[in-house]
């Protein structure tokens, strides 16, 4: 059924923030968690979180499972077994990252008419 | 470490439902791993990591679970439309099973309803009175015959250690007032009271500060109560109105409606309250002759905070020593106005209960039935993919539907119940407020609704427990045997209950239409108005006054014959005089009546003839028959001599006997004088023939009454047939509930046994099928069918009408010219029963006999 991204807007920011680290291609959970994180508090988001937000997200079909892509193997040294679940972005989940960037800017430009950057420049 | 740590987090993440876990549960167990590793060998950060953990997954797992929630919510809705469509769809495909089940339910939750409506004043309803469980009733015996001396309500005042407040009352006035209103005169019935009357009830009404001294001056200030008689509280307040004594009574106030006075008993009806003037609580008057008269006070008590009666009787009760002139008795306000009915109440709500029990247990029984019957229903929702608790659902749907249609209809039922009941309600039952369906009653009829779901739960847990695969008919066939026993026993106890209570039901039935068939020796069409004549009235006078109304009453339009009398007429009045007949000293009643009384009542005469004027000088006088019989029994009376006193009166006629007392009172020996020189009381019955109502006759025969004497009071005019049903309302309200229990116990047993019969057809469909294929009789299927139920139900009922024999001993003081265990009445009762049982089985087991063997066969 085909669905109209602003019907999903405004996203919440982890949703924003997970969609834009996907447009870079397929990423697993930790991998995710990595990107996501603010540099200097690493280890902030909990699985529960991040779970949860994709379970939303898949169900929404902002993004979709994947197998373990081939090119990816298990690097040398790594502990534990190699993650076998992958996320990408669907072409709807695209869109509505588009949508939510757009929105973003029409603000930051109405922001920026105002009055309340002036001054600071 | 690892793995115990694994464990806890695996053990955590139960907060989340349980797809989510089989979806993501491996991947975030990953993830926390590495959360884990990358914290290695720092302590501090280990527990801090695992303390967010925990936060995280409480946080977001409640949170999915609430999604899941509102999502299986929405499908509930849907779910449960459909369900209610296709409830609506097997209603209107057999709307006569739905009906019975319906009109069964809200016969037994109607009637317990209505029972609880009549009962629940006397068993929980609070009194109308601010926090009414801390009111208490002190009353005082006077012991010893000593004249004093008496506590007053200051002694009670001074224990502010036991009592918030107390005031001091009677409940009814000895002296009741004779009042001239503009409209016409009335007596006035009051209870007096002190002053902190109604503070200690709560009631936010306040008496004047000159309450207790009010008397002194001549004037009586009064409060009306809502009962009071409607010529007086159409007066506006602080009218004054003079009574026959000279007196003046000033209406301060009117009590609004609802408002109860607080006392043991209805009768007779308050008018007012008037001031307590101050004194003893006791008084004890010992005359010249030695004779000992009291009279008493009451008190009523708020008690302190956690002082119960038992511990102020305790307290102030026993004597310090036997010389005390008093002994003192403390109960609650609650007891005092609801100790006698209240073991009544419970025991008549007990029984509704019983009966209600009944149909939940049938409901069950039925749905248990049914369910089997629909087994092949089920089946083939289980194989579109109904889980089991989308059948479980729609058979609690199934049951909640029902139960709310039982509820209003048991509403509807109650309701009507007590509409039929009001004119029959005897005072007292309604004494603490008029029955209705209040939302107490609302309330208890849907709780019993409830227990009816409650009790239909059950068949929908046994589908619950079936494998989706397996047929419920096969496991209703191998029913153990302990249900079946259960099944038998309560189809047996459901007869026997409903035998006793037939039985009972016919007793009083054959025992009400004795008591209305019988000949009263009235006629049918006579009205009487009682009149009450001023105290200390002269002889002359009066009989003038009598004379001249009797007169004037023959004028009144559509009166054709006009007498007086006085003593009783069926109002619970009227006294004995001993006389002597040769010799032999008798008790007997008597009755002064004027020339033309036993024409305008209807009463024959047997033998000789009646009073006439000519009796005034030669005092003969009439006796009835049973005084005849009683006082001669061996030959004629007329002619005979009484000895009243030293003169010797000869017997003139013998008149029929008449119900003079009430209608369950034989008539005693009577004696019938003229009317010359009344002198028994100040009370003279007027008798009048006439066409029209006692009400239309009332205002016309008040003017006569007042205009021949201005202080003559007309206290009641009412037809006599009127008094003489009133004179039995005890029996022919017990009469009606008991026929109402009957047919409650009735409809529910039929209905247990329509359930028992129609579980053998669901349980032996494909039996029967086979048999029927095979040729078998319809005789033989019926037979096979209905053998259970019929059992069940005889042995039942036997049980029940030797229970009811006995049973009926309980029942004899309200029986009639009947004796409890009639065989007659009985056998009928019986007839009845083995009726409604044959047909009760019969349809149920027409169905098996219309099964189609091949759509019977498909079932399995």
């Amino acid at each position: 059924v085909p669905r109209n991204p602003q019907d999903l807007l405004p996203l919440k920011d982890l949703v924003f923030r997970i969609l834009v680290v996907l447009v870079d291609g397929e990423r697993h959970g930790w991998g995710l968690v990595q990107e996501l994180d603010e540099p200097g508090h690493s280890g902030r988001l909990l699985p529960g979180h991040l779970y949860r937000t994709l379970d939303r997200m898949l169900e929404d079909g902002l993004i979709e499972e994947q197998d373990r892509p081939s090119a990816i193997r298990k690097s040398p040294g790594a502990v534990g077994a190699a993650p076998s679940r992958f996320f990408r972005l669907t072409a709807f989940g695209r869109e509505v990252a588009r949508a939510e960037t757009r929105r973003l800017e029409t603000l930051i430009h109405k922001v920026r008419a105002g009055k309340l950057l002036r001054g600071r420049r | 470490m690892t793995e115990l740590g694994d464990r806890w987090y695996r053990f955590a993440l139960r907060v989340f439902p349980m797809s989510f876990r089989r979806r993501h549960g491996a991947a975030m167990l990953e993830q926390f791993r590495a959360h884990r590793r990358a914290v290695r060998g720092r302590p501090l950060a280990v527990g801090k990591l695992w303390v967010r953990a925990v936060a995280d997954i409480l946080r977001h797992g409640a949170a999915c679970r609430l999604d899941g929630a509102r999502q299986t919510g929405g499908n509930l809705v849907r779910a449960i439309r459909q369900d209610l469509l296709q409830i609506w769809r097997t209603v209107r495909a057999r709307p006569g099973a739905t009906t019975a089940t319906v009109a069964v339910l809200g016969l037994g939750i109607g009637l317990t309803s209505a029972i609880f409506a009549l009962a629940d004043p006397f068993i929980l309803r609070p009194l109308p009175y601010a926090d009414p469980d801390r009111l208490a009733i002190i009353s005082l015996q006077s012991e010893n015959r000593q004249p004093g001396p008496f506590p007053t309500l200051l002694d009670f005042e001074s224990r502010p250690d036991l009592l918030t407040s107390a005031a001091a009352y009677t409940p009814i006035d000895t002296q009741s007032l004779r009042v001239r209103h503009p409209e016409s005169n009335l007596i006035l019935i009051t209870a007096t009271v002190s002053r902190g009357f109604f503070s200690v009830l709560g009631v936010p009404i306040s008496l004047p500060r000159e309450w207790d001294a009010a008397t002194e001056r001549g004037e009586i200030p009064v409060v009306l109560l809502p009962e009071a008689d409607a010529r007086l509280r159409r007066l506006s307040i602080g009218t004054a109105v003079p009574t026959q004594d000279g007196r003046v009574i000033r209406i301060i106030g009117s009590l609004p409606d609802g408002f109860l006075f607080p006392r043991a008993r209805v009768r007779p009806t308050l008018g007012a309250i008037t001031p307590l003037a101050e004194g003893p609580l006791m008084e004890v008057r010992i005359s010249a002759r030695g004779r000992v008269s009291s009279t008493s006070r009451t008190v009523i008590a708020r008690l302190n905070e956690g002082v119960s009666p038992q511990l102020l009787e305790a307290v102030l009760g026993p004597p310090e020593s036997d010389t005390r002139p008093y002994s003192l008795r403390v109960e609650s306000l609650r007891t005092h106005m609801t100790a006698r009915l209240r073991p009544l109440a419970i025991a008549s709500l007990a029984a509704g209960l019983l009966i209600a029990l009944g149909c939940a247990a049938n409901v069950a029984n039925l749905l248990l039935a049914r369910g089997t019957a629909r087994a092949l229903e089920f089946r083939i929702r289980t194989t579109l993919g109904a889980g089991r608790v989308d059948l479980a659902r729609l058979v609690l749907i199934e049951l909640a539907a029902l139960s709310a249609l039982g509820v209003a209809a048991g509403l509807a039922c109650a309701a009507l119940a007590l509409i039929t009941a009001q004119a029959v309600i005897p005072a007292e039952f309604v004494a603490l407020g008029a029955p209705a369906i209040t939302r107490r009653v609302t309330a208890f009829a849907a709780a019993l609704g409830l227990t009816i779901i409650a009790a239909g739960v059950l068949p929908a847990f046994a589908l619950w427990g079936l494998a989706p695969g397996s047929s419920i008919a096969h496991s209703a066939s191998v029913e153990s045997r302990v249900m079946r026993a259960l099944r038998f026993a309560m189809a047996a106890g459901q007869s026997a209950v409903a035998m006793i209570l037939l039985s009972s039901a016919a007793l009083l039935g054959r025992s009400f239409l004795n008591l209305t068939l019988q000949d009263t020796g009235f006629a049918a069409d006579v009205v009487v108005a009682s009149v009450s004549y001023p105290p200390g009235h002269s002889r002359e006078p009066r009989q003038r006054d009598i004379g001249a109304t009797i007169e004037a009453l023959r004028r009144i339009p559509g009166v054709s014959m006009a007498a007086a009398a006085t003593g009783a007429m069926v109002d619970s009045s009227g006294s004995g005089t001993g006389v002597a007949v040769d010799g032999k000293f008798s008790l007997v009643q008597m009755k002064e009546v004027t020339p033309g009384y036993f024409e305008a009542v209807g009463a024959s005469i047997v033998a000789g003839r009646a009073l006439d004027d000519r009796d005034r000088l030669q005092r003969g006088l009439l006796v009835n028959r049973r005084a005849a019989a009683e006082l001669w029994p061996d030959g004629t009376a007329v002619g005979r001599l009484i000895n009243r006193g030293k003169t010797a009166v000869p017997v003139i006629g013998v008149v029929a006997d008449t119900f003079d007392q009430a209608l369950d009172e034989r008539p005693g020996p009577m004696l019938y004088t003229l009317l010359d020189a009344p002198t028994s009381g100040s009370r003279v019955n007027f008798v009048l023939r006439t066409a029209d109502s006692a009400g239309a006759v009332r205002w016309p025969v008040e003017r006569v009454v007042t205009e021949n004497n201005r202080d003559a009071i007309v206290t009641d005019v009412s037809r006599l047939d009127d008094r003489l049903t009133a004179s039995v309302e005890d029996r022919v309200f017990a009469t009606l509930v008991a026929t109402m229990f009957a047919t409650a116990g009735l409809g529910v047993c039929a209905f247990g046994l329509v359930g028992v019969v129609s579980f053998v057809v669901a349980r032996r469909t494909r039996e029967i099928a086979i048999r029927s294929a095979l040729g078998a009789e319809p005789r033989r299927v019926r037979r096979l069918v209905m053998r259970q139920a019929l059992t069940a139900a005889v042995a039942g009922s036997a049980a029940g009408l030797t229970a009811a024999y006995w049973a009926s001993q309980w029942l004899a003081s309200l029986l009639y010219r009947v004796e409890a265990g009639d065989g007659p009445t009985l056998l009928a009762g019986s007839v009845v029963m083995l009726a409604v049982v044959a047909v009760a089985s019969w349809l149920p087991a027409r169905r098996a006999l219309r099964l189609s063997p091949t759509i019977a066969l498909r079932i399995e």
